[in-house]
């Protein structure tokens, strides 16, 4: 039985409400694929539909999630009507998709490794000499943007590096994997860097994929006291 | 740089590849999307990266594609890989006795594959079916396929190809060179002029081809994957037993992605998920996974494969091979397609791509695919 379906799409040119008939158990990310076939040119990101790739964050009911991991049941309000919005303190494309060039080049600029260690214990044997010896696996982060969506402090400062990008840091200082920390902490220790963030933790709050950013910023914090007591020019603390 | 403009339709893993390798032969490429990077087939993967074993015994031609490919592209975008091998596992007789035409069929392929003592697995992968009998260890791989394409992507714009994305191909020109395009932002239509056109809209590519004046036929082949909220695994994990359904887990990251099964579609863009694929998978994971079954499902999913069409063959039969075409004997010159295929052979369905336009325009041009490194996908967006 498909279940009748009222999008209220924060479009580029307007509000515009779309109506489509999907399964129960659909997904939002199903749901703007019926509303695309219905009008071609709606503009939305997507392309795992399993919580993997990141691309499919937006605003759904006033709170930033992943449309492919948020189902039509829990989204839609008595009204079976369900809000979409673009993600709020990136630029729009179009509709539904934003530009994360900036933010991308911030987490390019930290460079942490996207592969991490994986806590399990076993060693493995790679069959092929190149093969990892240990199991690994990638890190949590998505990259979906949806902590800077969230982030007050990311609204009022265009610059201000955001969660993302400072989880990103503390994971490298947290397991440096042979990488020089000095340009990671020069890159975060400064007034649109870590201390910048407020502590409102929404961040976490919002995060699909158990990264805890606010966790990690403060860890950085701490972790920044103890190498850096003079502050970002004090290189031979280091 | 050549003299000629090529132009891409469809950015999955294929056309991002294509584009890249046209743009490291000196192509100027325009790559056309209708959507994101990877929203079709590629997006909605299993995220294997094959090691060729899984179609040793009845495909070769794939197997030693696939672990050609596994290999290079080890070096080629590590940041894109779990790295973690695979492993086959079985507990019944019929298990046992594919044991040997199994190991046969890999060693034939060049596939590096190796029986484990059962004791060993289960350390490996304590939450196996404990009725385990055997298992052989094989270098599969798991990759994130929106970074495996934005990763061609990223390397092909670093060399000048342009990706349009939210730009849907209308009609195609084959005659005076263009394509006819809607821009999804604008809602404006407009055409492009190039000297080629490749196809590589994958289940969508028959349409396309319409457009030209072409009739090209694919079997598209819907699968249903699964995904959980809990890693279930550390390697990819595989039945022994010819290819069937819902006999794969796939760990990756935090997840895993159980699947998949295999029946025709007509229509890329409407299929359903049935809901007796999704149980008959998270049953058949329970059996090789104890508990799969409780793990809380995180959602499920359907996408087409573009496979290529054979006599006398259906579903989990066909080749998993590719195949590049030229349409100038159907009166379509400079409109070229390809079908068929994994996202772990991409590369080289690119490279095969290439050869064959270059071929056709009388172009001295090597492939350079296999030695160069990628660019972070972070720039590919």
């Amino acid at each position: 039985m498909d279940r009748t379906v009222k999008l209220l799409i924060q479009r580029t040119h307007g509000r515009e409400l779309m109506t489509v008939a999907v399964p129960e158990e659909a997904s939002i990310l199903d749901a703007l694929e019926a509303a695309y076939r219905q009008d071609p040119t709606l503009m939305f990101r997507h392309s795992c539909h399993h919580a993997s790739c990141g691309s499919c964050g937006m605003i759904i009911n006033s709170q930033e999630r992943l449309a492919c991991a948020t189902s039509v049941g829990t989204a839609s309000d008595e009204r079976e009507m369900i809000h979409l919005e673009p993600m709020h303190h990136f630029p729009v494309v179009g509709d539904l998709a934003v530009d994360m060039t900036s933010f991308l080049a911030n987490l390019e600029q930290i460079n942490r490794p996207l592969i991490r260690q994986d806590e399990a214990e076993a060693p493995t044997q790679a069959l092929i000499s190149e093969g990892p010896q240990r199991f690994h696996r990638f890190e949590n982060c998505i990259e979906c943007g949806l902590c800077i969506s969230a982030c007050p402090i990311a609204g009022i400062r265009k610059d201000y590096l955001g969660p993302a990008v400072l989880a990103a840091a503390e994971r490298l200082v947290d397991e440096p994997r042979g990488r020089d920390l000095s340009r990671v902490l020069d890159a975060v220790d400064r007034p649109n860097g870590i201390w910048r963030c407020h502590d409102v933790f929404l961040c976490t709050e919002v995060c699909p994929s158990g990264v805890h950013p606010a966790q990690a910023i403060v860890s950085l914090r701490q972790a920044l006291i103890i190498h850096r007591p003079g502050g970002s020019k004090d290189e031979a603390a280091l | 740089m050549n003299a000629y403009h090529a132009v891409v339709i469809g950015a999955g893993s294929t056309g991002a590849a294509i584009a890249h390798d046209l743009a490291l032969r000196g192509f100027a490429v325009t790559v056309l999307e209708r959507g994101g990077i990877a929203s079709g087939t590629t997006g909605h993967n299993q995220a294997q990266l094959h090691s060729g074993a899984r179609y040793a015994v009845k495909d070769p031609v794939s197997a030693r594609e696939c672990i050609e490919e596994n290999l290079l592209l080890r070096s080629l975008m590590p940041e894109a890989l779990e790295l973690n091998d695979g492993l086959f596992i079985g507990w019944t007789d019929e298990h046992l006795a594919y044991r040997e035409p199994f190991l046969e069929a890999c060693a034939l392929s060049g596939i590096p594959a190796r029986e484990i003592p059962v004791r060993q697995a289960l350390e490996l992968e304590p939450r196996l079916n404990p009725g385990l009998r055997i298992a052989i260890q094989v270098p599969d791989g798991v990759f994130d396929s929106y970074r495996f394409t934005l990763s061609f992507a990223a390397t092909a714009r670093k060399n000048g190809a342009k990706f349009l994305t939210f730009t849907e191909v209308t009609g195609v020109d084959v005659q005076h060179g263009q394509v006819m395009v809607l821009e999804r932002a604008s809602g404006q239509r407009r055409s492009l002029g190039c000297d080629v056109m490749i196809n590589a809209a994958g289940p969508w590519a028959p349409g396309i081809a319409a457009m030209a004046g072409v009739h090209l036929e694919i079997e598209a082949s819907a699968g249903v994957m699964v995904t959980v909220k809990e890693r279930l695994c550390n390697m990819v994990i595989n039945l022994l037993a010819p290819p069937g359904d819902a006999d794969i887990i796939v760990p990756q990251r935090q997840n895993s992605i159980l699947g998949t099964t295999s029946w025709p579609v007509d229509d890329p863009d409407r299929i359903p998920v049935p809901p007796e694929h999704v149980q008959s998978i998270i049953d058949f994971a329970d059996l090789m996974i104890p508990g799969s079954r409780s793990a809380p499902l995180l959602g499920t999913m359907a996408a087409a494969r573009p496979l290529i069409r054979q006599r006398g063959s259906s579903g989990r039969e066909v080749t998993r091979g590719y195949q590049c075409i030229d349409h100038t004997g159907a009166g379509a010159a400079g409109f070229f397609s390809v079908v068929g295929g994994k996202t772990t052979t991409a590369r080289a369905m690119a490279e095969a791509m290439v050869n064959l336009v270059c071929a056709r325009l009388g172009l001295q041009s090597e492939c350079r695919t296999r030695m160069e490194h990628l660019a972070s996908f972070r720039s590919g967006l």
